[in-house]
């Protein structure tokens, strides 16, 4: 039920003078209330704030001015684009893009309406932790980094993040610091004001709660707790905090039948995404200042995530877990538990990228200089047409490639051509060698 | 809004085909004494769920005391959206525990359940066919001076009269489920499967009345129109007649609607904050 505004009221830009015509309300939050506005035909989100809610944080507006004035970090926020305020009432809020239906919460993901492949909820983990990267390289931190805020398109792992009004420079304790559940554990406790090394431990729940759906401290101490209060949330995410895995410490490990997910999911995942999450909710909770994970190894630990995806015979996708394999154990997969047959796989440098029926190779993969580049695929696999056995790998980019067969005969691999995956085959990139292993 | 005193009325019945068949009436409903919050749950009712009686029962109690607690808790007023998200797996445990020690009572007291002659492959499948044997929905309200507290697994239908006189739905409808089955509390992750939703009154004035109540009630109607009608029809009687005059009609009228339309159990729950004369 919307108090604020009327359908069809106008309000306007505080910079560009620009009429907002009010459409549709959209919801209402504890700060305000939430409409779609309409101006040249194009549409937008507009949020126009309870005059109580102002009352409790003063420094709101110059917030979102700075917020407005520096820009956005990339185009996944749904940054704050000018502040906007009514003619006769003194009402103010700010207009923003608006957030198409398509893109989905994570609350959905926990009640399963939305059933995104681990390909797609990778993705969207590695655009998370690449527009917080963002964020904080302009100075900002975000403070209230959860669940409610972080949106997907299922179909294909990208993302937005919303409600950025909160946003601040990095050090400055204001309205919010944030929901207790992500938090920080010192800032729980109140010993710290919110900054980059505080987000990054957000930052790093929220990506155990999106690959495990679970939090990565509720386990036996949350069982424990019969009725919940301020007490107890303070123990569970400030005082005492226990990963559930912690390999030393199983005072908080899961309980079946009411930790499931963790359960479940946790082992799906390779030794070394396991191991950062370790080093993330072990050293990161009490070194804050070295031991938290930063957005760069997450974002190459997520990459190697998705590059070591393969698909079992039953259709269920697992991931290749080479530190699993040193130690002679055998893979079966997590659906079927039959052992796991590999397709061909390409070692590039010291990682190693699963040659599956649907892979594709960007820039990222074969150009030293461009990394985390995955705007266009720069090669693919692709079944030969006349023998559905044969596999080979297409040069989707405008460069030649350089093959050393077994034999070590060199041959040229030029634009649109294809190298047969053969176990020993050697490719120069240019910048970059790699390896055929089948 | 001191002034603004919240009382409760409720009832529940047996479904006309019920009275044929000889089942017992599988809803169930409770309220608080000392709290402004009340739950409604609705038992499966099927062979399959043959002690959802008993599992609607539970619910109920269970959740007006976790509610009672959560109201008297000190909270800052920023923390409660935060801390009554956990009230949904509070619940379950809560209810999970409970129903396992009514099992082990009826199992001691000789009184296995009928036909759970498949033997389960491990404790797990075991415990979770125990939670099926009671499972159960859940609606559950609670308000104070400064917010109201809406909760929600499985269908039935919670309405929300506002000062305006119309009636609001504060949680999603019809959240999409497989195959026409409801969401339960026996279900596997159960928790993750509520709606809830907490709606502060800075902004906007509390509700005059908050209705609970399952699914047999508004399937005795052609559509959900006239059960809205129904509803605005209950308040302008209490408004008139006062809560314990309708309170004490409130049965037969359900005995009525049942009769006339579903044949299955109704019950209603309803909280209201207007001069009870
Ligand atoms: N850019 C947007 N496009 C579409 N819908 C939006 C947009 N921003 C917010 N909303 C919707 O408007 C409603 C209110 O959002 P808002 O961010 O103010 O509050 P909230 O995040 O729900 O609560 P809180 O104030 O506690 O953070 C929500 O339902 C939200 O999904
Ligand atoms: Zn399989």
């Amino acid at each position: 039920m919307s108090s604020l505004l009327k359908r069809g009221q106008i309000l306007h830009g505080s910079n560009t003078q620009t009429a907002y015509e009010i459409e549709t309300f959209l919801g209402a939050g504890t700060q305000g209330e939430v409409y779609q506005a309409k101006t040249n035909g194009q549409l937008v989100a507009l949020k126009c704030y309870f005059p109580q809610y102002i009352k409790t944080d003063p420094n709101c507006q110059q917030r979102l001015e700075k917020a407005i004035s520096k820009g956005n970090p990339d185009s996944n926020f749904l940054w704050p684009i000018e502040l906007v305020f009514t003619d006769k009432t003194p009402l103010f809020g700010y207009v923003m893009p608006l957030r198409a239906d398509h893109y989905k919460s994570i609350v959905d993901l926990m009640k399963r309406r939305i059933d995104p492949g681990f390909r797609e909820l990778i993705t969207a983990c590695l655009g998370l932790v690449e527009s917080f990267l963002h964020l904080h390289a302009k100075g900002f931190c975000y403070r209230d980094i959860n669940f409610n805020n972080i949106f997907l398109n299922p179909q294909t792992g990208d993302i937005l993040i919303c409600d950025n009004d909160n946003v601040d420079v990095n050090g400055v304790s204001g309205a919010i610091n944030g929901t207790p559940r992500f938090m920080a554990p010192e800032l729980v406790r109140g010993d710290a004001a919110p900054c980059t090394e505080s987000d990054l431990f957000s930052v790093s729940v929220l990506l155990f709660y999106m690959l495990m759906l679970h939090h990565p401290l509720e386990g036996k101490k949350e069982a424990d707790i019969r009725c919940f209060d301020q007490a107890a949330m303070n123990r569970l995410y400030g005082n005492e905090p226990v990963f559930i895995f912690d390999p030393r410490d199983n005072s908080n490990y899961p309980v079946k039948g009411l930790h499931d997910n963790a359960l479940t999911y946790w082992p799906l995942y390779p030794q070394f995404i396991r191991d950062l999450f370790i080093r993330a909710f072990t050293t990161g909770i009490n070194d804050v200042q070295h031991g938290r994970v930063r957005e760069n190894e997450w974002r190459n630990a997520l990459i190697r995530l998705r590059d070591s995806m393969v698909y079992c015979a039953c259709g269920a996708e697992n991931f290749y877990d080479s530190e699993q394999l040193k130690e002679g154990q055998q893979q079966v997969c997590w659906s079927c538990k039959q052992p796991l047959i590999y397709p061909p796989r390409l070692r590039i440098e010291n990682t190693i990228v699963m040659l599956n029926h649907d892979t594709r190779l960007y820039l990222h993969h074969i150009d030293k200089t461009r990394r985390f580049e995955f705007s266009q695929a720069a090669a693919q696999v692709t079944r030969h047409p006349q023998d559905p056995n044969r596999w080979g790998l297409q040069n989707l980019s405008d460069q030649s490639w350089t093959i050393t067969l077994t034999d070590n005969t060199v041959k040229t691999v030029e634009p649109q051509r294809t190298v047969n995956l053969n176990a020993g085959i050697r490719i120069n990139f240019g910048s970059v060698q790699a390896e055929i292993r089948v | 809004m001191a002034d603004i005193q919240w009382r409760t009325i409720g009832a529940s019945v047996k479904g006309a085909l019920h009275h044929r068949n000889g089942k017992p009436n599988q809803d169930a409903w409770a309220h608080s004494d000392s709290f402004h919050c009340m739950a409604v749950a609705d038992g499966h009712g099927s062979a399959k769920h043959q002690r959802s009686d008993i599992g609607a029962r539970l619910a109920a109690e269970i959740t007006v005391k976790l509610l009672e607690e959560f109201a008297n808790q000190p909270f800052d007023i920023r923390l409660i959206k935060e801390v009554s998200s956990y009230l949904p797996g509070k619940i379950v445990q809560g209810w999970r525990e409970a129903v396992v020690r009514d099992h082990q009572k009826l199992e001691l007291s000789g009184d296995p359940p009928q036909n759970s002659g498949e033997a389960s492959d491990t404790a797990e499948q075991n415990q979770a066919a125990i939670y099926s044997l009671y499972g159960t929905t859940l609606l559950a309200a609670l308000v104070t001076e400064d917010y109201a507290l809406y909760l929600q697994i499985g269908d039935g239908n919670l309405l929300v009269l506002n000062d305006a006189g119309k009636i609001e739905t504060p949680l999603p409808q019809n959240a999409t489920f497989i195959a026409n089955e409801t969401n339960s509390l026996s279900q596997a992750n159960a928790a993750h499967h509520f709606e809830q939703k907490v709606v502060f009154f800075d902004y906007q004035p509390p509700p005059v009345l908050i209705s609970l109540s399952t699914d047999g009630y508004i399937n005795s109607y052609p559509s959900p129109v006239e059960f809205e009608t129904v509803i605005k029809d209950i308040k302008q009687l209490l408004f008139k007649q006062g809560g314990e005059k309708v309170q004490a009609m409130l049965p037969d009228w359900l005995d009525e609607t049942s009769q006339q339309g579903s044949g299955d159990d109704i019950t209603i729950a309803l909280l209201y904050c207007f001069p009870d004369s």
